[in-house]
């Protein structure tokens, strides 16, 4: 029990979407405090929803909670209430240490002062002495990476320049508990590295650390385990492929409850239409679902309305978080072949599927031989891969996309 | 780092490891009142330094952006005097003699009145500044209202030098008690302030009650004797005596050029109630912060 840092049990938060209702309750809340004679409150009162509900989890020393959910799953309340901003209205939170955020990087910088000014500004507002922030200014700077322009007005500063500079500041501090919300993804790629080893090294020193994200490598680069929310609620608590894995699903299961439009949207030029992509497994089933390792073939459904020769196909396949995994193209294979007006499936089967469990998308293309388009599909359809073997994938501890196929010597 | 302060609806608890431990729930944290302001009041003293960085902040970003700077703290106060020591000389309006002469007179009562106002506005406008941060990150919110108190002090100060010169061209003597002027204007903030702060919880949620602050201020100016002297006699007598701003601006300004005030101890318990009530007040706005915070939305 005494490494627990953080004990949320059965919390819960209510909010109520019309404005004017929402005032009245704020009103009314703040008047039961007052009175004291607030109460847990487990029953909704007309106009309310739960924003969270049932919440319970509990947070070690030196561990990383990871949070994903769809918009408005209830993250960011979460956040707040374990940051003490907003009182839950059932259940309880505990929580040893100092707690601290990363959470609106560059909070009560004023655009019209310099970065420098901006520098101690900020901190004050952390929490920080003029003299500990003097102490640390040279290194902030230097992380941030903008000792040219720190004598400059924050808001000649690019966006990218003032989240570098919010986020050196707020990770200067050493807290027992960091809340994190969506903000390692900032800047470029170079500074993205940055954040993350300067979370890594907060780790190591035995920070816990609760993390929102919408991108799933990025929680499992991070996270011991992650929770799915989905409507207020943590749907499960678990390692992070599973929970990724169960965010995508239930993804899709919101995604499935649309209905289909009646046709893609596509550009055509006229003279080739994509008519449908799928996947067909090894003994020509059409499915959804593929396992790592498996056998299976991307089909395209075109239709010509004149006969034409020399085209290019291309399909692109995609991860979720959008991430071009691959491009297939056809080359100058079909360099001959003739397509007369109709109906007609070119496909390219895959020996082994190398794609690790996850959601994927993909993008057809058709070109001339010169690469002028001639159809093109953008979300042309999504697929699901399950691992094929759970057991050798645990064991070996294989995360990411690609199924790397080899051995230990 | 320093040790996260312990803003409400947390217990503060010790333990074995030393680490400080906080408790959320739905519980009113208003067992203890005694305990909340002291908790409020060591909140201030350990953010002490954010309240001084707010502060200068402000007064940075808003002289930096403009030539005329401290020109526009004088302009107010000398419009008005200028207005109604015209409005008195060509006898649109006719006001009765006053102690000093009248451009001195309207110049003094405008000065504490645009103070006493700026004290009534002030808690609700710095609060609506700081929401975008205190929605985010825990501070303790009174540093911003202290901050916004630093900057009713420094404009007052500012706009009492234009008394310099008035008082020497007018060949105005000082009254003995004339340093109690600053007593009085610090009474005057605090009354504004306690009022204000009050205000801050509903007017967090309601824009109505910066309407009423506006509208109520401009009809208290001219119910105060501010350009004209306390009537004796009549309704318009007894109106302006139910004004809580009266005695503050007579006694005030009558510390400055009598050195005696009939309102002095009407004064003295005004003063004593606005300091009840900002007590409160601050208590209040603990209270209320987090629910004020949670109807802002994200």
């Amino acid at each position: 029990m005494s490494d627990v840092l953080v004990h949320c049990d059965d919390v819960g938060k209510k909010f109520c979407r019309d404005l004017r209702t929402s005032l009245w309750y704020g009103l009314r809340d703040s008047a039961a405090d007052l009175l004291r004679i607030s109460r847990a409150q487990n029953t909704l009162r007309s106009g309310e929803f739960w924003a969270n509900k049932h919440i319970s989890f509990e947070l070690k020393r030196g561990e990383c909670l990871g949070l994903i959910g769809h918009n408005g799953a209830g993250k960011t309340t979460l956040l707040k209430m374990l940051n003490g901003l907003i009182k839950p209205d059932t259940g309880s939170i505990t929580i040893r240490g100092r707690v601290g955020a990363l959470i609106a990087l560059g909070a009560g910088f004023n655009p019209v002062l310099t970065g420098r000014e901006n520098v101690y500004i900020n901190s004050a507002v952390l929490g920080r002495t003029r003299r500990e922030t003097a102490a640390v200014f040279d290194d902030i700077v230097d992380f941030a990476d903008i000792e040219d322009s720190i004598d400059a007005p924050v808001r000649t500063y690019s966006s990218g320049m003032q989240v570098r500079l919010g986020f050196a500041i707020a990770s200067q501090l050493q807290p027992d508990v960091l809340l994190v919300d969506e903000v390692l993804a900032v800047g470029d790629n170079a500074f993205q590295k940055k954040c993350y080893d300067r979370v890594y090294e907060m780790k190591a020193r035995g920070t816990s650390f609760i993390v929102v994200s919408h991108n799933p490598y990025q929680l499992e680069r991070l996270c011991d385990r992650v929770a799915t929310m989905a409507h207020g609620t943590i749907l499960k608590v678990a390692a992070p492929k599973e929970a990724i894995h169960l965010y995508h699903s239930e993804q899709q299961k919101k995604q499935s409850r649309k209905p289909v439009p009646a046709s893609l949207p596509q550009e055509s030029s006229g003279n080739v239409r994509i008519h449908k992509v799928h996947l067909e497994t090894d003994n020509g089933s059409e499915t959804k679902t593929i396992s790592t390792g498996e056998t299976f073939s991307i089909c395209m459904e075109c239709e010509y309305f004149e006969q034409v020769s020399d085209l290019r196909f291309r399909l692109m396949v995609y991860s979720m978080s959008n991430v071009l995994i691959a491009t297939i193209g056809s080359g100058s294979h079909f360099e001959t072949r003739q397509f007369v007006p109709g109906r007609t499936i070119v496909g390219f089967q895959l020996e082994t599927c190398g794609l690790l469990a996850g959601e994927y998308s993909i993008e057809a293309v058709v070109t001339s031989a010169i690469g002028l388009q001639l159809a093109r599909m953008n979300d042309a359809m999504t697929f699901s891969v399950e691992s094929h073997n759970p057991k050798v994938i645990e064991q070996t501890g294989a995360t990411g996309v690609i199924f790397v196929n080899g051995h230990w010597f | 780092m320093k040790d996260q302060s312990v803003l409400n609806h947390s217990t503060f608890v010790a333990d074995s490891e030393n680490l400080p431990t906080v408790h959320y729930s739905f519980e009113s944290e208003l067992r203890r009142p005694d305990k909340l302001l002291a908790v409020i009041f060591q909140d201030l003293w350990k953010f002490r330094e954010l309240s001084w960085v707010l502060f200068t902040r402000d007064l940075k970003a808003q002289y930096r952006q403009s030539y005329l700077g401290y020109f526009w703290l004088f302009a107010p106060v000398v419009a008005t005097t200028i207005i109604w020591f015209f409005l008195n000389s060509s006898q649109v309006v006719d006001i009765r003699e006053t102690s000093i002469p009248y451009p001195a007179y309207v110049l003094v009562g405008s000065l504490i009145w645009t103070v006493f106002a700026a004290s009534v506005h002030q808690p609700l406008l710095s609060f609506s500044a700081a929401q975008s941060v205190l929605s985010k990150l825990r501070v303790p919110p009174e540093t911003f209202i202290l901050s916004g108190v630093g900057k009713i002090l420094f404009e007052v100060f500012i706009r009492s030098l234009i008394l310099i010169p008035v008082f020497l061209l007018l060949k105005i003597p000082l009254a003995v008690t004339a340093p109690l002027f600053f007593v009085g204007l610090a009474c005057t903030i605090l009354t504004g302030l306690s009022i204000g702060l009050l205000l801050v919880p509903v007017g967090a949620l309601y824009t109505d009650v910066s309407r009423i602050i506006e509208v109520g201020l401009g009809f208290g100016m001219y119910l105060a004797p501010v350009i004209y002297p306390p009537p004796v006699s009549g309704f318009a007598s007894r109106l302006v005596s139910l004004n809580p701003a009266t005695p503050l601006v007579v006694v005030t300004r009558d510390w400055l050029t009598q050195g005696h005030s009939p309102y002095a101890s009407q004064m003295m318990m005004i003063s004593i109630a606005g300091s009840l009530v900002l007590v409160f007040g601050l208590i209040v706005f603990r209270i209320a912060l987090p629910r004020l915070i949670e109807r802002q939305g994200m």
